[in-house]
């Protein structure tokens, strides 16, 4: 065996298992990890909407002390306005048409940097929402201390759980993100890393 | 519209062998390679917009088939470049033209212990272009693709012989 005799078998390969469709719409694509990442964003997106839709009934649901609207739509109307260029950063990544037909090395360069990109717009945008949580929590046991008038006493113990109970629910949202950022994105990533290395100069 | 469908449904027909053989490189199974000349042929239709006529369509079509491969990356270790020999996927048996066909076989097996950027150079090679031309497909230097490549049909030619054939 030696390369002539394999390229002048390869020349004259068959190629009857290639089966080219009529239309283009007969394609069946979706399984590219690209498509599969970008359609869970799809997906994570629309409930991201849905979960901040959800946050304006947040005083009724927990009936909050109606005085304490006005601070809560001021914070609610913050986190909206920032959740709006992020959602809208994300979803024109989702949109974006990639054309393929860069050098290898540049195309995989673009693809890394558009994916790390997106992870660090995410990982920021969880990390500005903790506060918001931390706020409408701070709220709500204001508000159920004040009704049954235990505001005045609450001192001590119950501040230092509320806080402690505060402190945690940071650290788990903090911890959440990291862990599905990871999850989703982080292997293929690692991956294109590794492909990429192996294009650079050998010493 | 369709007149651009059908012209690129054409194109296809005609290069209906990069795709086969940039499936038979980069997946182990039947199934797995269906799969991605689907997807190669759905990235070349979404990126034809961009093909001017400067280049050969060939040329512009190893690009983006090959892109699409590399990028078409699964959570597999028997992908890595950390492999065992003897793990070799077993060689199909052809009774037509047995030594020539077995010869091809026991290339398509051995290039599944390459790694993606070394099955890339190896297609290239394979395909008649120069180092120059290998280079410029990459996105790297001209001395770069030289070396690497001479790496990789001697890193291949030890995987052929470790299967126990002749090379």
């Amino acid at each position: 065996m030696n390369f002539d005799n394999l390229k002048s078998e390869w020349d004259k390969e068959s190629t009857e298992n290639v089966q080219i469709p009529d239309a283009i719409e007969k394609l069946q694509t979706a399984k590219h990890p690209l498509a599969q990442l970008k359609a869970t964003m799809k997906k994570e997106l629309q409930m991201q909407v849905v979960s901040l839709a959800l946050f304006i009934f947040f005083p009724f649901i927990l009936q909050m002390e109606s005085s304490l609207y006005l601070i809560y739509y001021l914070g609610f109307m913050l986190i909206t306005v920032i959740s709006v260029y992020y959602l809208v950063a994300f979803s024109k990544f989702y949109k974006t048409v990639d054309s393929f037909d860069l050098a290898t090395k540049d195309q995989l360069l673009e693809i890394y940097f558009d994916l790390r990109l997106n992870m660090e717009r995410y990982r920021s945008w969880a990390f500005l929402l903790t506060p918001f949580l931390m706020f409408t929590i701070g709220l709500f046991s204001y508000s159920h201390l004040l009704r049954a008038g235990k505001w005045d006493n609450f001192t001590g113990l119950p501040v230092v759980l509320l806080f402690v109970i505060g402190f945690a629910s940071m650290i788990f949202m903090i911890a959440a993100t990291n862990w599905w950022l990871k999850y989703y994105y982080g292997k293929y990533v690692d991956q294109l890393k590794a492909v990429i290395d192996s294009l650079k100069e050998d010493n | 519209m369709a007149e651009k469908e059908q012209a690129f449904l054409q194109l296809m027909k005609q290069h209906a062998g990069i795709l086969h053989k940039v499936a038979r490189l980069y997946m182990d199974t039947d199934a797995d390679r269906q799969d991605l000349i689907q997807e190669m042929m759905a990235q070349l239709w979404r990126s034809f917009h961009s093909f001017n006529g400067g280049s050969q369509f060939s040329t512009w079509m190893y690009r983006v088939a090959l892109n699409t491969a590399l990028t078409c990356l699964r959570n597999n270790k028997k992908h890595t470049d950390h492999l065992v020999y003897a793990e070799a996927p077993e060689v199909a048996d052809h009774s037509v033209h047995p030594q020539k066909q077995a010869q091809l076989d026991v290339f398509y097996a051995a290039t599944h212990y390459l790694n993606p950027v070394e099955k890339a150079l190896i297609f290239y090679f394979m395909e008649g272009l120069s180092h120059k031309e290998i280079g410029l497909q990459l996105g790297i230097s001209e001395v770069n693709a030289r070396v690497k490549l001479n790496r990789t049909k001697e890193k291949l030619q030890k995987i052929i012989k470790s299967l126990g054939y002749e090379f």
